[in-house]
C-alpha cells in the first residue's frame, strides 16, 4: 500500500485499477440527492409531529402520579396564584416533592428549550438536563437552557419540579418575584401559602436571593421561611430613594458627579439605562461598575451586571459582565455559584485569556470551601499550562491536591517537576513536601 | 443566503471556498433561537453532504430521504447542544454514521424476516455482466458484508475524501487506529469485492 501525507495511503478512488475503476462508479451513481425543499418540509414535519406523540406517551404513562399530585395542589388551601416576577415575592409558588424519582427522569425533553426564554405550556413536560416540570392551569413561566444551566421565570401560577441530582458546574435557577432560588444540591421542598414560603432542604444545597442580594444558603436538613405579610426589608440599594434628577442633567455625561453626590450619579445612570438599546446597556454597566468599584456595594453591583445580562444577554459589554459576576460572586461567599457562572463562562468562551486563572479559581473553592480535592486536582490541571504566577500556583496545589488524594507517587512526580522548573513560588513548601513523601 | 463551502477535507473532491466560522456560528445561534429562515439556510446548505455521504454508506436510494430528514431532525433538535464543541460538519457525519448503522441493522432483521416467510430477496447480481449497474451493485453488497468500522472508514477517506485526522475526531478513535482500520479495510473490501470472479472476469471490467 503506497503512502503519503504522513504515512495516509493513497486514495483507492484515485488509482487507475479495477478496483478504483470500480469505486468511482460506485460514487457516480451515489450522486443523485433527493429534492432539497421537500426534504426540509418532510423534517419540519417530523419535528412538529414528535413531541406531540412523545407527550401523549408520557401523559398516559404517568396519569397515574401526576393526577394525585394535581389534586393535592389545587386544594382550596393553597389558592392560585397571580403576580408578575416585579410586582413582589408575594405571588410565586414552588413545590420540589422530595426523595420520589421524577416519573419520566429517563425520557427524551419534551420540550426544546434554547438560549431565548421559551414559554412553558401548561401540563407536565421533561425540560433539558432531567427536570421534569408540571405546571397547573393559567401558570404563567418561561424557561431557557444555555450551558448545563436551566434557568425558569415563573411570573405567576404553581410549577412542581423534580429535579434529578446536579453535576457541579450545572445548576437550575428559578425566579419567582424578586426571589431567586439556585439548585445547587438535589432534593429540596419549597411550599407557598399566601402569607408564607418555607424552604426545607433534605439534601445539597439551596441558594436564596431577593434582588440579587444573597438572602441565604440552606443546606440539608435545615429549613428557611418567610412570612410575606410582613413588609419587605428596606433595599440596602443606592438609589432606591434618590431625588430625581433635573432633565437637563440627563444628556451630560454622568461621570461629572462629585465623589458626594453618589445618589445623583446613581439616577443619572439609571436614567440613561431607561433609554435602552447600546447607550441603555453601556450605562447600565457603568452603573453596576461604579457600585462595585466606588461605592463598594458589591450586592447592588451584582444585581446591576444581572440586570445587564438578561436585558442584554447578546449585548457588546455581555463577556465583561460575566466576568464580573465571576469576580463578584466568591467575594459575596457565593461559591457555588461561582462555580456556576465560571463553568458556563468556560463552556462559551474555552479559548479565553483568562481561562487558567479561572480555573485557579475553580480550583480554590474546590479545595478550600467544598474540601473536593478531586474536582481541584482537575481545575487546578487545566490551568497548569498557564505562565506566570498562575501556572506556578497551579502546579503547586495540584501536588498539593494529589498528595491529599492518597495519590503518593503522582504526588511525588508532581513535586519533582514543580521543584525542576527555576523561580517558582513555593519551592521551600514543596521540597518540605517532598521530604515527607520520601520518609 | 449560503453560508459557507462545505469545508472538509484534505483537497480532494471538495470545493475549496473558505468557511467563514464567525457566519456559521452566527447561523447556529439564530438557529437555536428557532429562527425558521437560519434551519432553511442550515438545511439548504448541509442536506446534499448528509444525502451524499449516507447514500455512499451504502443505504439504498429509497432510504436516503428518509434517513437524510432523520439526521436534520436531530440536528435542529439538539442543536443547543450542540455549542460549537467540535466542527458542524464532524458532528453531522456523527449523526449519519448513526443514522447508517441503524439501518444497516433494520436491514438485517429484513432479510433474517425474509429468510424466516421464505421470501428472500433474488435480487442477487451474478455472472460477469460487469455493466456500471453490476459493478455499483458489487461494490454495495461488499460494503454491506463488511464489518461496519471498516465500512465506515473506507468510506470517510477513499470517497469523501476526509483527512485521517478528522476520521479520527468523527470516530473518536487516535489517528493511528484510524490508519490501521484503513489497512484492513482495503484488504477486506478487495476479497470482498472480487470474490468468486476469476481473474480473467476481474480483468474485463471495463
Amino acid at each position: 500500500m503506497s503512502e503519503q501525507n504522513g504515512n495516509w495511503p493513497t486514495v483507492m478512488k484515485d488509482e487507475s485499477g479495477e478496483t478504483g475503476t470500480a469505486l468511482r462508479r460506485y460514487d457516480g451513481g451515489t450522486k443523485a440527492t433527493p429534492s432539497e425543499a421537500n426534504a426540509y418540509s418532510g423534517v419540519l414535519a417530523k419535528l412538529e409531529g414528535r413531541p406531540v406523540r412523545l407527550r401523549w406517551r408520557i401523559a398516559l404513562g404517568t396519569t397515574a402520579v401526576v393526577l394525585p399530585l394535581l389534586l393535592w395542589l389545587l386544594r382550596p388551601s393553597e389558592s392560585t396564584i397571580s403576580g408578575s416576577p416585579a410586582s413582589s415575592s408575594s405571588g410565586t409558588m414552588a413545590n420540589f416533592t422530595p426523595a420520589t424519582p421524577s416519573p419520566a427522569s429517563g425520557l427524551a425533553p419534551s420540550i426544546q428549550l434554547g438560549m431565548a426564554p421559551i414559554t412553558l405550556p401548561t401540563g407536565k413536560l421533561q425540560l433539558a438536563g432531567g427536570v421534569t416540570a408540571m405546571l397547573t392551569d393559567a401558570t404563567s413561566a418561561t424557561a431557557r437552557f444555555q450551558q448545563g444551566t436551566l434557568d425558569i421565570a415563573l411570573a405567576s401560577g404553581t410549577i412542581v419540579l423534580h429535579v434529578l441530582p446536579r453535576e457541579i458546574g450545572q445548576a437550575v435557577l428559578i425566579t419567582a418575584g424578586h426571589h431567586r432560588f439556585t439548585v445547587v444540591g438535589t432534593v429540596f421542598r419549597l411550599s407557598y401559602t399566601p402569607r408564607r414560603l418555607d424552604l426545607s432542604v433534605i439534601e445539597g444545597l439551596v441558594a436564596v436571593s431577593r434582588g440579587g442580594e444573597h438572602v441565604a444558603t440552606v443546606a440539608s436538613d435545615e429549613t428557611w421561611s418567610i412570612n410575606l405579610a410582613l413588609p419587605a426589608p428596606a433595599s440596602p440599594r443606592h438609589g432606591d430613594a434618590a431625588p430625581r434628577v433635573a432633565r437637563r442633567t440627563l444628556q451630560e455625561n454622568c461621570a461629572r458627579f462629585t465623589a458626594e453626590q453618589t445618589q445623583q450619579k446613581i439616577a443619572c445612570y439609571r436614567e440613561q439605562v431607561s433609554k435602552g438599546g447600546p447607550d441603555g446597556e453601556r450605562a447600565q454597566h457603568m452603573l453596576a461598575r461604579y457600585l462595585r468599584d466606588d461605592v463598594v456595594d458589591l450586592t447592588g453591583a451584582l444585581a446591576a451586571f444581572e440586570s445587564q445580562r438578561s436585558r442584554y444577554p447578546r449585548g457588546e459589554l455581555r463577556v465583561e459582565a460575566d466576568r464580573a459576576v465571576i469576580e463578584i460572586l466568591p467575594r459575596l461567599g457565593r461559591h457555588a455559584e461561582a462555580l456556576v457562572e465560571t463553568q458556563s463562562f468556560l463552556d462559551a468562551h474555552p479559548d479565553a485569556e483568562d481561562r487558567a486563572e479561572l480555573r485557579l479559581m475553580r480550583g480554590d473553592i474546590f479545595r478550600a470551601i467544598f474540601q473536593d480535592m478531586l474536582s481541584a486536582e482537575r481545575e487546578y490541571d487545566e490551568g497548569a499550562e498557564a505562565d506566570g504566577r498562575t501556572g506556578d500556583d497551579s502546579r503547586f496545589l495540584r501536588a498539593l491536591c494529589l498528595e491529599s488524594l492518597g495519590r503518593v507517587n503522582e504526588a511525588r512526580l508532581a513535586y519533582r517537576d514543580y521543584l525542576a522548573q527555576a523561580g517558582t513560588a513555593h519551592a521551600r513548601e514543596a521540597q518540605r513536601h517532598m521530604k515527607r513523601l520520601a520518609q | 443566503m449560503n453560508v459557507c463551502a462545505p469545508c472538509r477535507s484534505n483537497g480532494r473532491d471538495v470545493t475549496t471556498q473558505t468557511c467563514q466560522i464567525g457566519v456559521v456560528h452566527g447561523l447556529f445561534d439564530r438557529c437555536v433561537t428557532g429562527d425558521r429562515e437560519a434551519w432553511r439556510d442550515l438545511h439548504r446548505t448541509y442536506q446534499p453532504i448528509a444525502c451524499r455521504f449516507l447514500a455512499r454508506l451504502g443505504v439504498p436510494g429509497s432510504d436516503v430521504d428518509d434517513a437524510c430528514q432523520e439526521v436534520f431532525v436531530q440536528v435542529f433538535r439538539y442543536l443547543g447542544r450542540f455549542e460549537h464543541r467540535c466542527d458542524f460538519q464532524t458532528w453531522l457525519y456523527k449523526l449519519c454514521l448513526s443514522q447508517s448503522a441503524r439501518l444497516r441493522r433494520r436491514r438485517k432483521l429484513q432479510r433474517a424476516l425474509a429468510w424466516l416467510w421464505g421470501h428472500e430477496s433474488a435480487a442477487h447480481t451474478a455472472g460477469h455482466d460487469w455493466t456500471d449497474r453490476m459493478v455499483e451493485e458489487r461494490v454495495r453488497r461488499a460494503f454491506d458484508r463488511m464489518k461496519p468500522l471498516h465500512h465506515e472508514v473506507l468510506v470517510m477517506f477513499h470517497l469523501e475524501g476526509l483527512e485521517g485526522d478528522e476520521i479520527a475526531r468523527i470516530l473518536g478513535c487516535p489517528p493511528t487506529t484510524v490508519r490501521r482500520r484503513l489497512h484492513y479495510a482495503r484488504q477486506e473490501f478487495e476479497q470482498l469485492l472480487w470474490a468468486g470472479t476469476s481473474p480473467a472476469g476481474k480483468g474485463s471490467a471495463p
